[in-house]
């Protein structure tokens, strides 16, 4: 059986919650361990923070789409926005995990969780859209 | 998000409950900038309430270690859940922020 959620959020940060609530409730339904709820609402707020910050041009309001399917063997993420045309697998700076901590910048990590968590990650542009897609497989 | 604050011997532990995400990563940061003196010899993070942090907490966690460390003082982590340890180990976090298992063995690493 195979179980499907799709939601439309703002870009805006108090829309961030919201999201949560639906993961938390979806996760429950599909019986996910706790582990892998919270590696999805990671990877979703990952995603979705950086098209808040980095995704549009000026202060409009724009959607994002999140598309979850969920069956026995593994979850699906499809997450699509209407921002600059940019491939966080690609164009996201790798962070350097054996700098010091004086050396270490701040932040960049956000897509490197995203690729550690999940099994598959890919990219399109697609019809002014850029189309983040992820799959995370369930331990047998 | 709430915290609460115990300081002793210069250590201020500071247990954190609910999450940290994008929405108040940066409510966090003033919360426990506003709780820390430049007297304090040490901060412990109990993160044993915490449920959830994303990289905007992660990247607070790593600010505060950074600027504690510039001073000679330093942060140290505990009691993080088995999915809390992940995403910091991942981030490599472990290797330059100390992680005990309890906030006893976190105060007791920092007794002089």
């Amino acid at each position: 059986m195979s179980a499907e959620l799709s939601l439309r959020m703002k870009t805006t940060l108090d829309e961030i919650p919201r999201v949560y609530t639906a993961l938390e409730e979806f996760a429950r339904k599909e019986n996910w361990s706790s582990r892998l709820e919270f590696q999805i609402k990671l990877v979703v707020e990952e995603v979705v923070m950086n098209v808040l910050n980095h995704g549009h041009e000026g202060n409009g309001e724009h959607d994002i789409g999140i598309e979850l399917a969920s069956d026995e063997k593994e979850i699906g993420i499809e997450i699509v926005d209407d921002g600059r045309p940019y491939d966080p697998l690609t164009q996201a700076p790798q962070p350097d995990t054996a700098l010091s901590i004086e050396d270490r910048p701040v932040g960049g990590l956000g897509v490197y969780l995203v690729c550690a968590l999940m099994d598959e990650a890919s990219y399109r542009r697609d019809g002014g859209f850029n189309r983040l897609s992820l799959v995370k497989r369930r331990p047998a | 998000m709430d915290i609460a604050t115990e300081r002793r011997d210069g250590v201020l532990s500071v247990l954190v409950s609910g999450r940290i995400d994008g929405s108040n990563a940066a409510a966090f940061e003033e919360a426990a900038k506003a709780a820390m003196e430049d007297s304090d010899r040490a901060v412990v993070m109990d993160l044993e309430k915490l449920s959830y942090i994303s990289s905007a907490g992660l990247r607070v966690l790593l600010m505060i270690a950074k600027s504690l460390s510039g001073r000679g003082a330093k942060l140290v982590l505990c009691s993080l859940s088995d999915q809390i340890r992940e995403v910091v180990e991942i981030s490599g976090f472990d290797k330059i922020i100390p992680v005990r298992a309890s906030r006893a063995d976190a105060l007791a690493s920092l007794d002089a």
